[in-house]
């Protein structure tokens, strides 16, 4: 969006989501060596299996990542002051990930005008995985 | 458990050359589509030094050139255990490819949740340019379930 589109949404109001493809291993293996984080968790099931757990599970930073290609689909990335998320479940594989923002308030400061949005990704089953919330510049 | 005789403790500062192919197969995993991640001309045309790195990259920036195992488990991390409980970033500047960052973190909390259960970690990190400017800065939180 352009920055005089951003300055036309008010406060409440919901912004286009938007929808990832479903979360392979292929795509936790590649996100292993993208990301540097090669915690086993992520891409070796013997080791999931080995420490109590069924399968192996997402990155959160993946999720965020996700999340993240949203946020800057709405705003230039040179505005957005902050970016924040809690990982409130864990994302399995396979999961298809949606990724919604609503605004949630604006303020001025003396230097600019910043918006706040509200951010969360839903899986398939509208499981929360990721909450959090982003600080844009927008006049 | 984490120890909490770490609150406070500083990690040695790093340096990290932002690598433009590496760069690029971040964006790509992602999904990114948006030229001025993946092309260099096209983050030129649009006023950057190189290919932009999307606004986590500089968590991946942190991780460079480091095993969690080695960092953490001083600190009583149990890998199997761990889940990444949350993470924010502020952000000052772009980081681009080509660019050099500096990298410093410290634990700044360490505590307990229900009767032990969940042990949390909070992580603070610093990124800046060579010029000493202050670029994003990460807090993340880990968390270990018992």
């Amino acid at each position: 969006m352009s920055s005089s589109e951003i300055a036309k949404l008010h406060v409440g109001d919901m912004l286009e989501p938007m929808t990832h493809n479903p979360i392979s291993r292929t795509t936790l293996a590649l996100f292993a060596g993208a990301s540097g984080d090669h915690n086993p968790i992520h891409i070796d099931i013997d080791f999931a299996k080995s420490v109590g757990l069924d399968d192996v599970f997402a990155h959160g930073m993946l999720g965020m990542a996700y999340l993240g290609r949203f946020l800057t689909s709405i705003a230039d990335q040179r505005n957005i002051r902050s970016y924040s998320v809690r990982f409130s479940s864990i994302t399995q594989v396979g999961a298809k990930l949606k990724c919604i923002g609503k605004v949630k308030e604006i303020t001025d400061t003396s230097a600019e005008r910043l918006m706040t949005i509200e951010l969360s990704a839903t899986d398939q089953n509208n499981d929360v995985k990721l909450i959090g919330d982003a600080v844009i510049a927008f006049q | 458990m984490f120890n909490p005789e770490f609150i406070g403790h500083s990690f040695p500062t790093k340096t990290v050359n932002v690598e433009e192919g590496k760069l690029k197969f971040f964006s790509q995993t992602i999904g990114e589509t948006n030229p001025i991640y993946l092309d260099k001309d096209a983050a030129k045309d649009q006023g950057y030094r190189s290919i932009l790195a999307p606004p986590t990259y500089s968590f991946s920036l942190t991780l460079e050139g480091e095993s969690l195992r080695d960092k953490y488990e001083p600190i009583g991390l149990e890998l199997g255990k761990l889940l990444h409980g949350a993470q924010s970033f502020e952000f000052f500047g772009e980081i681009c490819a080509g660019d050099t960052v500096i990298i410093d973190s410290k634990i700044v909390d360490i505590f307990q949740k229900k009767s032990g259960a969940l042990d949390f970690c909070i992580e603070e990190m610093v990124v800046k340019n060579v010029e000493g400017e202050t670029l994003a800065v990460l807090t993340q939180t880990f968390i270990m379930r018992h």
